[in-house]
């Protein structure tokens, strides 16, 4: 587990700490010498291990938290909001060790936190929690196509006149058409089918294509979209 | 209780690292070990110099034994018996109320209390770990400070006995057997105080209480209301024993993780 706030005993040494929470959760004094070196190696600490961990930064600190949270070699980690606080460059290095533990380390991580941009990137699956009930449950592309039938793209074009407009509504596949500079955003229900009649029609109006690309709803606006469901 | 030790291993090696609580564990010794005993034993030496008489109150003189038979010899057994064997006893309750207070609440403050309660470590095993990280320093404090303590007051009594008076049996029982039951009542109070309060200065505070009972049995002493005798140490050491008891039991009963995370 990995409190919020890291809690370690900062006048104790990294390697003092690690070796306090390995007995007390009763690695076998053989292993511990070792998986506290892995551990710390891992983690980039082990030239600092003997330093107190008060004179560590604070990415350091959250880096050593993870350290301990693996001491015992858990199947299941709980990550209680294991950025916060940190710099980006820390919370990067932070996010790709959680990456590192969940890929290719095969650990199961419940992820509890706040910034909605991270949990999106990182998280396989993900639970909307609201007043303590779990109100939505999926992988975020199950909960986006759950709350929304319609997908939305942006059709970007050398230039944008009003024929390929009008070739676009012709096909009557698109519910809304908005145009925004060099680009028309459109959105259709079935985009395996739509999408390449509507390639078509803007081809053969005269359109020149530079892109098309789905604008896919932030995990931001699944939540805010659930939880003012909710209430 | 194996993982009680680690983390009673792991507390020591934190009160010796920090001078704070290093030197708040050497101010008994220094206070009760070495200053008052200096300073009592001097008085008699310096203030009645002479041979002349001393004014020892009749009531007072008929407690003290029939081999103190100068004045100079009733008051330094009156120094060593009324005054600062009384005022020794505050050692062992005052010693581990820091310590103790820090246990639980500390461990709140500094917010190392979640990582160690989602450890599988046992409700028993923490309290204990906690009641024993006070009791042996505490326990190290006592008995230095009772040996400097008594050297000192030996040293002025040889002089003017021409042997040791201090301590007599009374006070080897209390030191041995009353002491070491009397700190695991104050400890056992201090930390079922520490996880139920969120700050170190609220479990301080409840330590003042328990100093009282110490205070008064010092000021009835000094003020030659009673003596204590052998037969009152034993009736209050069996006490204690019995009170140590019921309270470790309803203490490590009662104590609960739950309970300390409702009021961090």
């Amino acid at each position: 587990m990995l409190p919020e706030v890291h809690g370690h005993y900062e006048r104790m040494s990294a390697q003092e700490n690690l070796r306090y929470y390995a007995q007390l959760y009763g690695v076998p004094k053989s292993e511990i010498g070792g998986r506290v070196k892995d551990l710390l190696e891992n983690m980039g600490l082990w030239e600092r291990r003997s330093d107190k961990v008060g004179t560590y930064s604070k990415g350091m600190k959250q880096k050593l938290a993870i350290a301990r949270a693996l001491i015992h070699d858990p199947p299941v980690l709980f990550l209680d909001e294991p950025t916060s606080a940190l710099d980006p460059e820390a919370q990067k290095k932070i996010r790709d060790d959680i990456l590192i533990l969940s890929k290719r380390r095969d650990r199961t991580i419940f992820l509890c936190t706040h910034n909605l941009a991270e949990a999106e990137m990182l998280c396989d699956r993900i639970a909307i929690i609201n007043h303590g009930k779990i109100v939505a449950l999926g992988e975020t592309e199950h909960l986006r196509n759950h709350l929304w039938h319609l997908k939305t793209f942006e059709l970007t074009l050398t230039k944008v006149s009003s024929q390929i407009i009008k070739a676009i509504e012709s096909a009557g596949l698109c519910k809304k058409i908005e145009v925004k500079g060099n680009s028309v955003i459109f959105s259709v229900s079935n985009p395996e089918h739509d999408n390449p009649i509507i390639a078509k029609k803007v081809i053969d109006a005269g359109g020149h294509i530079v892109s098309l690309s789905e604008i896919k709803r932030t995990l931001e606006e699944i939540y805010l979209k659930i939880i003012g469901e909710e209430s | 209780m194996k993982k009680a030790w680690v983390i009673c291993r792991k507390e020591m090696r934190e009160i010796f690292r920090s001078k704070y609580i290093f030197s708040s564990l050497l101010m008994p010794i220094v206070v009760f070990g070495l200053f008052i005993p200096i300073l009592l034993t001097l008085l008699p030496i310096f203030v009645f110099p002479g041979q002349g008489e001393i004014n020892i109150p009749p009531f007072v003189t008929q407690m003290i034994p029939d081999y103190c038979k100068t004045d100079r010899q009733r008051l330094i057994y009156f120094v060593a018996y009324f005054l600062m064997g009384p005022m020794l006893l505050m050692v062992p309750i005052m010693t581990p109320i820091f310590i103790a207070a820090d246990s639980f609440s500390g461990e709140k403050e500094r917010k190392t209390i979640e990582p160690l309660l989602a450890t599988p470590t046992s409700d028993i095993e923490l309290f204990f770990g906690k009641v024993l990280t006070a009791f042996v320093p505490s326990m190290i404090v006592c008995f230095t400070t009772f040996s400097i303590a008594t050297f000192l007051l030996n040293l002025s009594a040889f002089q003017v006995f021409g042997r040791i008076i201090f301590p007599n049996l009374t006070y080897l029982v209390m030191m041995t057997a009353t002491t070491p039951l009397a700190t695991i009542l104050s400890i056992g109070v201090m930390v079922l105080v520490s996880a139920r309060v969120a700050s170190v200065r609220d479990a301080s505070q409840v330590g003042g209480v328990l100093i009282l009972p110490v205070i008064l049995l010092l000021v009835g002493q000094m003020f030659a209301l009673f003596f204590i005798n052998v037969y009152m140490v034993l009736a209050a050491t069996g006490l204690l024993a019995l009170v140590d008891v019921i309270l470790i039991h309803a203490g490590s009963s009662r104590f609960g993780r739950e309970k300390i995370l409702m009021k961090i």
